[in-house]
């Protein structure tokens, strides 16, 4: 069984002693905004549509907004997932894509959670809002 | 009865869609809180979109897209079995080329998508305040039913495309297999009476969101007859589940409340010849049941509707109910209990609701299974047992769920 705690190199450690999930913040820093914004723009590559009608700086914003209203164990979960995203390289939509791809071992089916919670991130501010009894869209990568 | 109520954990559409995150079985420790908290049933989403993307494959075909996908799903499916877990497979959504929508596919959250056939996917308020925006998606995207919910023009008969990716998955997964893990029941939809479009025929006046007559309840049937046909090829080994309905109270044009949908399902049953084979269970959902702390459920008024009518499966000559999806969300306890911390609130309900339904008597009449949504919380859908991945942290939730009895 694959445990929660196994980081790999590409992405750090991701259990309960990281400095994300311990002190979530209360806005969304500039560092994770920015890489919002990348992780935005990068799905603007996606073969459809679909990431394409808002600009990132606006997507960005509004996903700010969405932030400061969520309680701590989101705001935690938003911290790590940017933070985890920001340490890869290069950032087309294609290497997300394959990023989410699991392959054997840990290391890679922790970075298939990592960008797959980014996405659905990144839906948060480009999709519609979902009605209060509805489950929200589903984003996935082609 | 429902003194051997069961208890499922709905996993969602993420260990398909997006293999390897969190609400994968396989990982992020999702078998060991199923161990731990002695839940024997587990419910998994065979997404058609991501399982067959490409209408030129099989979904078995090694060469198809969407074969690594099926992979992960045989899997899981397998962990569930190596694990005592009995597994409800659940085919969900249209893929674009089985319903007529591919081009809009092209051109999502433009003019051209959000447009089409606006009526029966969104709602009059959020039109007009789309309409007020310029049709512009960057200022104000609606809230719409997604193209994967529409119905395929086709229908959803035994040679259709749903009726053959169905027979795809039964043939894959019936309970008579041997190897490759097996399901103990497949469930044909989800929430019809919600996500499906259209619920309803032409508006009748020029108005175009005035309420038609409802549609969507011979879509079900078809789909209850289908799965009937491919059941009866293996002897109906497998128990199968419908019609899964949203526990909502709205009538518009795109909901139907459960018991207008659950009623014109019985008549358009009637109407067909459709005789339920005893491994034909009724299934809902019920989180309002749960949220409100209610004693006169939403699943009571259903029984009251299959009453006489319904000869499907039953337990000790009683017409059995699954709650296959359920669950409480935080949003929901912040609105009903604002005296309550959210957390204790969520744990709170679901412990009365258990106490309520573990009964052969009163809201437990004939309730066979009821449901938790998820083990992580999803941020945008928040009724999980543990905070949003990768935190490991347990809500009081989870020492209640873990509680409970264990019946198969």
């Amino acid at each position: 069984m694959v445990g929660a705690g196994a980081g790999g190199v590409l992405f750090g450690r991701l259990d309960g002693s990281s400095p994300a999930l311990a002190r979530p913040a209360s806005r969304l820093t500039r560092r994770r905004a920015r890489t919002y914004r990348r992780l935005v723009e990068a799905l603007h590559g996606a073969p459809d549509t679909r990431w394409r009608h808002l600009d990132s700086r606006s997507a960005t914003q509004a996903f700010a907004h969405w932030y400061e209203q969520q309680p701590p164990s989101t705001r935690r979960h938003v911290d790590v997932v940017l933070d985890e995203l920001a340490g890869t390289r290069p950032w087309r939509y294609e290497d997300l894509a394959r990023m989410s791809r699991p392959a054997p071992g840990e290391r890679p089916v922790r970075r298939c959670a990592v960008v797959a919670a980014a996405v659905q991130l990144a839906a948060t501010a480009c999709d519609p809002a979902a009605q209060t009894d509805e489950h929200p869209p589903i984003a996935s990568l082609a | 009865m429902s003194s051997r109520l069961r208890r499922i954990i709905d996993m969602g559409p993420g260990g398909v869609v997006s293999p390897g995150s969190a609400h994968d079985y396989r990982f992020h420790d999702n078998r060991a809180y199923f161990a731990e908290t002695a839940t024997p049933w587990v419910r998994m989403w065979a997404d058609w979109p991501s399982l067959q993307p490409d209408p030129a494959y099989v979904p078995d075909d090694p060469d198809s897209p969407g074969y690594w996908r099926l992979q992960a799903l045989d899997e899981q499916i397998q962990a569930a079995c190596d694990d005592g877990v009995k597994v409800i497979l659940m085919p969900y959504r249209f893929p674009l080329w089985a319903n007529g929508t591919e081009a809009l596919g092209a051109q999502r959250n433009t003019d051209a998508e959000i447009s089409f056939d606006y009526w029966d996917r969104i709602l009059p308020g959020a039109w007009r305040r789309y309409l007020d925006n310029g049709r512009d998606p960057a200022r104000y995207n609606p809230s719409r039913r997604a193209l994967e919910y529409r119905i395929p023009p086709e229908g959803v008969g035994v040679d259709s495309a749903w009726g053959r990716f169905f027979a795809f998955l039964y043939a894959r997964y019936h309970r008579g297999r041997s190897s490759r893990g097996w399901v103990d029941g497949f469930e044909l939809v989800n929430e019809p009476n919600w996500q499906l479009w259209p619920q309803r025929g032409p508006s009748p006046t020029d108005d175009p969101f005035a309420l038609g007559e409802p549609t969507v309840q011979y879509t079900m049937a078809q789909f209850m007859q289908t799965a009937q046909v491919v059941s009866a090829d293996y002897g109906h080994n497998t128990l199968l589940l419908a019609p899964s309905t949203a526990d909502s109270d709205e009538i518009t044009r795109v909901v139907t409340r459960f018991d207008v949908f659950s009623a014109a399902l019985l008549d358009a049953l009637d109407a067909s010849g459709y005789t339920a084979p005893d491994n034909q269970a009724w299934a809902h959902h019920n989180y309002l049941d749960i949220e409100q702390r209610v004693s006169e459920t939403r699943t009571q008024a259903i029984r009251r509707l299959l009453d006489g009518r319904w000869t499907g499966y039953a337990e000790d000559g009683v017409a059995s109910v699954f709650i296959t999806e359920g669950g409480v969300r935080i949003s929901q306890m912040r609105a009903y209990y604002p005296a309550e911390d959210p957390l204790e609130a969520q744990a709170r309900s679901v412990r009365e609701g258990w106490d309520r339904h573990y009964s052969d008597e009163a809201a437990g009449a004939g309730v066979a299974m009821l449901a938790q949504y998820q083990t992580y919380t999803d941020p945008h859908f928040d009724s999980g047992l543990l905070d949003p991945w990768p935190s490991t942290g347990k809500r009081p939730i989870y020492g209640v769920w873990a509680s409970l009895p264990s019946h198969a």
